[in-house]
């Protein structure tokens, strides 16, 4: 194997990736038939809806993971995104690529004002305040149909390939490499605030309010700027969604969207770019399964349902939980870094908590020495039997 | 009674206890000395059964108690008086004294029992509705103690019971410890960095340092050596 | 007047539904700190356990059907032991993790409850019936048909939710104040390390807990089932309004889960009622916003009361 420096590895990893995700994906479908691992157009179309997943999942990770603000209604933030790129496109003539971060801003500006109430909040009060929030969501959308089209919805018009790229891509890839442009500029912008005062401050808070406070950081600023920020990534998310799925409406934005957004960075792994990406890329694979979880009741002779995939989401949920507890990135990460894996341990620990007691090689009982420590013999205390009592003075 | 011998303790990868070994002989006060962070809690809670030693053996009444879990080591007869009381804290004083007395049935002595710490801490009667959590840190301390006796434990051991306590009260709480001691026959294992008031009470004292025992004698011999004296006596 | 009398009657009982989910909530949430997710899914397990006794079908074979007392009773010890078990075997092994962790899992549990009942019976709505009516002392219990309140009129099944409510309330109270379990389960959920130095076993308080929640959640199932028809999206409503129950009343108050249920239970009612057209001439709020006048009512409460009505303010040691 080459040896290589870590910055070089990394380096390589980073080239590999771009190579991956700028010609793999889009064009492999173009490449001779004995070239495996081909991407089709349904597979592209997976590709952009990952990455537009992937951008709500880094803003709820910077909210969450890195801030520590449970939210359980960011579905509420994508929807005003979504449906005010949608309305400037569609009744105002906006061209997409200006929707986007305008939906964007607008909705970090919403998420400000749901902040400064937030500031009042914590853990499950302020879960539910904002499962509330994405509650509310489809019923407020449909009420001002004046404005949001109602029920209906809202059907916006796919993109078409400028006539400048015509001759190279077709439409499905080029919302690909609109959704892999924002979801990269979006990553970065993530990568720069974890590393910057404004990440450390966030974890400060996270870890200890009181702290935080004590060392001159104001929570309130922060806090609530991280709401912020979060929103302003769940508006592009928004923007990216019209694009990617063409059709807005109430039902894009039930609860349980919100509820996937938090299960996504926490089985991806929490306070953790990667983390998000990882997660995306699973929750939208994950129905993939189902054909397959079929396929084998069916050889089993077992009745099929579609419920089927539902419990067996469920258990794996469980299992990544109880097994990977900090999520596909801390296991990848400790994998890279050829630790004992923490899956043995975990396996063990599971069945001792459930009462089985696993074999496992114990270290050697300790001898009896009757010498002390240093090997000076120790001078035992007197008995009862000895006759001593009160306080040893001779 | 009590034989530790030789325990290594780790909390995860740290090694808190480097191979500590003391004895409490039945119906005597032994006082374990020594700064923060030297592993005197870290003792305790091994010998309770909250931790597990990975080498070294734990002994009571001649029976093995290393390995066993903390609800069945307090079935045995030990019991603890954990540093910071632990108090039920949204629970009245009653509440509170009723739980240290759990598993046991005998309902008449428990009775009595209650009797008897009302007795040394009058005040927990006055109080018996209280809750916990509105007692005054002497109080919660004497709650603490007498929370322990309903266990009718034959060891009892006490965590830092003067942490935060002004002197005249420690003095009080010492005195009735002694008493404790004196008429309920029970043996005490006193954990605690107040140095003067322990080994004034105490036949026997081991001092601990970053997890191992570097003296162990006497209290008498302890209150004239030179290091225990300039360390911990302040004289 | 009658109207709203009437109103205000029928939201208590739905009401006294949401209450009691909401008190299998805080059950769990007070003694083991977990927001159970998947307490709607439970609770709509059971009732279907409940209905497989009642009508004898189970994938497809027949098994005798047993008299309504007789299942009732026979779920509420299923849900027992299913609590029980889920929490040595679900939740033990992530105790002590972070809370999102744990909150994952329950979601996950959600999935597994929702896709095991539909697997089991079919998605089919089914019909389930009322606990058989009861006379005693001239005096009828249960059963179907309405009484006379005054110039209100209110189902004797409403009125049956309402009571059984009320006595489980009371019974639960009863048993946390005065018996020795009740308060080994309350010095566990305050301080578990204490606990185990009284030899409290920590891990039986923390079963019993869970296997308590899961048989309120089951009474609930079977009481709101008759009204709302069994299927597995059954109790997604009443989950919903359950927790905003909990946390109107404070999560970790068991009577004000009960009274945050009865608050929002009204509420939603009354809501839906006044803001009709004939009432009122909104245009931006109407009968089917009476959801989201319940949840803005919560929202209120809470930036008033930040831990809820009777919530107590947690006092973190620095």
């Amino acid at each position: 194997m080459l040896r290589l420096e870590a910055r070089q590895r990394r380096l390589l990893a980073f080239l590999l990736l771009a190579f991956f995700l700028v010609y793999w994906i889009p064009f492999s479908n173009t490449f001779p038939d004995w070239v495996p691992l081909q991407f089709g157009s349904f597979r592209i179309y997976q590709a952009s809806k990952i990455a537009m997943w992937a951008v709500v999942a880094l803003g709820l990770n910077l909210l969450t993971g890195y801030n520590g603000q449970i939210s359980l209604g960011h579905g509420a933030f994508v929807a005003v995104g979504g449906y005010t790129a949608a309305i400037l496109m569609v009744d105002h003539g906006w061209p997409f690529w200006a929707t986007i971060p305008v939906a964007g801003v607008f909705t970090g500006a919403v998420g400000f004002g749901v902040g400064v109430p937030a500031l009042r909040l914590t853990g499950p009060y302020l879960a539910v305040a904002t499962l509330a929030l994405a509650l509310a969501t489809p019923q407020i959308i449909g009420k001002y149909d004046n404005l949001t089209h109602g029920a209906q919805g809202i059907s916006i018009p796919p993109l078409t390939t400028p006539g400048a790229l015509d001759g190279i891509m077709n439409d499905t890839q080029y919302v690909y490499f609109v959704a892999i442009l924002v979801a990269a500029i979006m990553t970065f912008i993530a990568w720069n605030i974890v590393r910057s005062r404004l990440g450390r401050a966030f974890i400060a808070i996270r870890d200890s309010e009181i702290a935080a406070q004590a060392m001159g950081i104001s929570v309130p600023r922060f806090k609530t700027m991280a709401f912020a920020i979060s929103a302003f990534y769940a508006g592009v998310c928004g923007g990216l969604y019209i694009q990617v799925v063409n059709f807005v409406s109430p039902q894009s934005f039930e609860v349980i969207q919100s509820i996937n957004y938090l299960t996504t960075i926490v089985v991806g792994g929490l306070a953790s770019i990667l983390g998000s990406i990882l997660g995306a890329a699973v929750f939208v694979l994950v129905p993939e399964i189902n054909p397959y979880i079929n396929n084998l009741l069916e050889t089993f002779h077992l009745p099929t349902a579609e419920t089927a995939s539902d419990v067996l989401f469920g258990t794996s949920l469980i299992l990544v939980m109880i097994f990977m507890p900090l999520g596909f990135a801390g296991f990848a990460r400790r994998l890279t870094r050829l630790q004992p894996p923490l899956v043995m341990g975990s396996i063990s620990n599971f069945f001792e908590q459930v009462g089985l007691k696993m074999r496992t090689i114990r270290s050697k009982p300790g001898g009896d020495s009757g010498e002390g420590p240093a090997g000076r013999p120790e001078k035992r205390p007197p008995h009862a039997s000895d006759g001593e009592k009160g306080d040893g003075s001779s | 009674m009590l034989r530790v011998v030789d325990i290594h303790v780790a909390y995860g990868p740290i090694l808190a206890l480097h191979g500590v070994s003391l004895e409490v002989p039945e119906g005597g006060i032994v006082t374990l000395l020594g700064p923060n962070g030297a592993g005197k809690s870290t003792t305790l809670r091994t010998i309770s059964g909250l931790m597990h030693p990975t080498s070294g053996t734990i002994e009571f009444e001649g029976k093995r108690t290393d390995r066993l879990a903390a609800e069945q080591v307090v079935s045995l007869g030990i019991s603890q008086v954990p540093e910071n009381r632990q108090l039920f804290a949204e629970l009245t004083v009653m509440e509170n004294l009723r739980l240290g007395a759990w598993g046991r049935h005998d309902r008449n002595s428990m009775r009595s029992d209650f009797e008897q710490v009302f007795e040394y801490f009058p005040i927990l009667q006055q109080r018996q509705k209280q809750v916990a959590g509105t007692l005054s840190g002497g109080e919660q301390q004497m709650l603490a103690i007498g929370r322990g006796l309903m266990a009718r434990p034959r060891l009892l051991m006490l965590d830092e019971p003067s942490l935060g306590l002004a002197p005249l009260v420690t003095r009080e709480i010492f005195e009735i410890i002694k008493k404790i001691n004196d008429e309920q026959k029970v043996t005490i294992l006193l954990v605690e960095q107040n140095a003067n008031l322990s080994l004034e009470i105490a036949q026997y004292g081991y001092v601990l340092e970053t997890g191992r025992v570097v003296l162990g004698d006497t209290s008498a011999n302890l209150r004239r050596s030179e290091s225990v004296r300039q360390s911990y006596l302040g004289y | 007047m009658e109207l709203f009398l009437q109103q205000v009657l029928t939201g208590l009982a739905t009401g006294a539904v949401y209450g009691l989910v909401a008190l299998a909530i805080v059950l769990i949430y007070r003694s083991t700190d977990v927001i159970n997710f998947a307490q709607g899914q439970m609770a709509m397990f059971t009732t279907f356990f409940a209905w497989m006794l009642l009508s004898g079908a189970f994938l497809g074979r027949d098994i005798h059907p047993l008299q309504y007392w007789l299942a009732f009773f026979l779920t509420l010890a299923f849900a027992l032991i299913m609590g029980a078990a889920l929490e040595r075997i679900v939740v033990r092994p992530v105790e002590g993790r972070p809370i999102l962790t744990v909150v994952i899992v329950s979601l996950g549990l959600f999935s597994v409850f929702s896709g095991l009942a539909g697997y089991f019976w079919g998605g089919q709505p089914k019909g389930f019936p009322k606990p058989p009516e009861v006379h005693v002392a001239g005096i009828k219990f249960f059963g179907s048909g309405s009484l006379d309140i005054g110039p209100a009129v209110i189902s004797y099944h409403d009125l049956t939710i309402m009571v059984v409510a009320v006595g489980i309330m009371l019974a639960l109270y009863a048993f946390f104040q005065y018996t020795p379990i009740g308060l080994g389960m309350r010095a566990t959920a305050q301080n578990p390390v204490a606990s185990r130095l009284m030899g409290i076993r920590v891990g039986n308080m923390l079963s019993l807990g869970w296997a308590l929640s899961a048989a309120v959640g089951a009474v609930g199932g079977m009481l709101i089932a008759p009204i709302v028809l069994l299927q597995p999206p059954m109790m997604l409503g009443v989950l919903l309004y359950a927790f905003a129950a909990a946390v109107l009343g404070g999560m970790d108050s068991p009577p004000g889960a009960v009274v945050g249920g009865l608050i929002l239970g009204v509420t939603e009612n009354l809501v839906g009622t006044y803001t009709d057209a004939k009432y009122i001439h909104v245009d931006w709020f109407g009968p089917d916003m009476k959801l989201t006048a319940a949840l803005l009512v919560i929202v209120l409460v809470l930036m008033v009361r930040p831990t809820g009505l009777f919530g107590r303010k947690h006092l973190r040691r620095v």
